[in-house]
């Protein structure tokens, strides 16, 4: 039986069917470079598949927004195509700093190709992403996403220094997952805004949609880490890391009674 | 024991309890409902559309998925 909400987002991606297929087409002809093993590490994690939900957002944001790209440029497409390169790029490296040998219920990159290459690749896709980027030449657009790409890094540096520390807060916490997830959620949105010519009350309103979705995402995610069975998710449970979602730590961190600050809406 | 980082092969198990028995999967799930449904509320200003319907809905997909 399905969950609630379930049948949306595959209906989103149904009604985007179109624009994903283009936006995988960009994401394939973008990744291509003479050096072999690029393409067939990104080509291992692209091919592992993955909800595609960051992408699917910028090509809704700017669909709302009433971009109907009858100039025959499909901006938005390149645009998500770049927002699933940032996104990747995290992934590759996040992997290696948490020595994960599982990604999406297969081997890691890291696990096949060593930590070096996935690392190396990690940052040809965020140049990739730039050149994207600047080929769009909205600066607009590059200040959002250039913006997200630094806060993600903060976010991931921010979970290393917080790790093994049981009084990191709650607030500390949230902050963590806004930098490692939903920063990157709501410039996928606020992107597309821009691209369709929104209003800047409209362009608001994206941004603080995918700033919110991106934090439900990611508490979900960390819950399941421990809710759900380690095969059908995925992921390996881990305690020994010392990374952000330990149970010990995630105890303490959600535990009532063991909580020093109130929950706050960090958004 | 997390601090220490010598932890024991059963020390996962006492943890995941401990997880169960404070709630605390509940008290995480509740959070994200609460972000999910500031994301629909975000949404309030735009016109009725089968995209803005799909948007709320994928909200509501964020804090009910299970995988």
């Amino acid at each position: 039986m399905s969950k609630p909400g379930e049948a949306g987002l595959k209906a989103l991606a149904d009604y985007l069917a179109q624009d994903m297929r283009v936006c995988n087409q960009v994401i394939v002809a973008r990744m291509q470079s003479p050096v072999a093993l690029i393409p067939q590490l990104a080509a291992h994690l692209v091919a592992a598949g993955g909800k595609r939900l960051r992408p699917l957002l910028t090509l809704a944001a700017a669909r709302l927004c009433g971009y109907d790209n009858q100039d025959g440029k499909q901006r938005h497409v390149e645009i998500a195509a770049c927002v699933e390169f940032i996104h990747t790029a995290t992934l590759l490296h996040d992997d290696v700093v948490d020595e994960s040998q599982l990604r999406r219920g297969l081997a890691s990159a890291n696990a096949i190709f060593g930590n070096k290459a996935s690392v190396l690749v990690g940052d040809f896709l965020f140049a990739r992403a730039f050149q994207i980027l600047t080929a769009d030449a909205s600066l607009d657009v590059m200040a959002i996403l250039s913006a997200a790409s630094a806060t993600l890094a903060e976010g991931e540096v921010m979970q290393m220094t917080t790790q093994n520390d049981l009084s990191t807060s709650v607030d500390q916490y949230l902050q963590v997952i806004y930098g490692k997830t939903a920063a990157l959620f709501a410039a996928a949105c606020e992107a597309g805004a821009v691209i369709g010519e929104s209003s800047p009350e409209w362009r608001e309103a994206l941004r603080v949609y995918g700033a919110n979705l991106g934090m439900a995402f990611q508490l979900v995610d960390d819950a399941l880490d421990y809710a759900a069975d380690q095969a059908v998710l995925g992921k390996e449970v881990e305690m020994t890391s010392g990374k952000g979602k330990s149970p010990c730590r995630f105890w303490r961190r959600m535990n009532p009674e063991a909580r020093k600050t109130a929950f706050s809406g960090a958004v | 024991m997390i601090e220490e980082s010598e932890q024991q092969p059963e020390d996962l198990e006492a943890a995941l309890d401990r997880i169960a028995r404070t709630d605390a999967i509940g008290v995480t799930l509740r959070k994200a409902e609460e972000y999910a449904a500031k994301a629909r509320e975000a949404l309030a200003l735009f016109p009725e559309c089968e995209i803005r319907s799909l948007l709320i809905e994928t909200a509501s997909y964020s804090a009910s998925r299970e995988r």
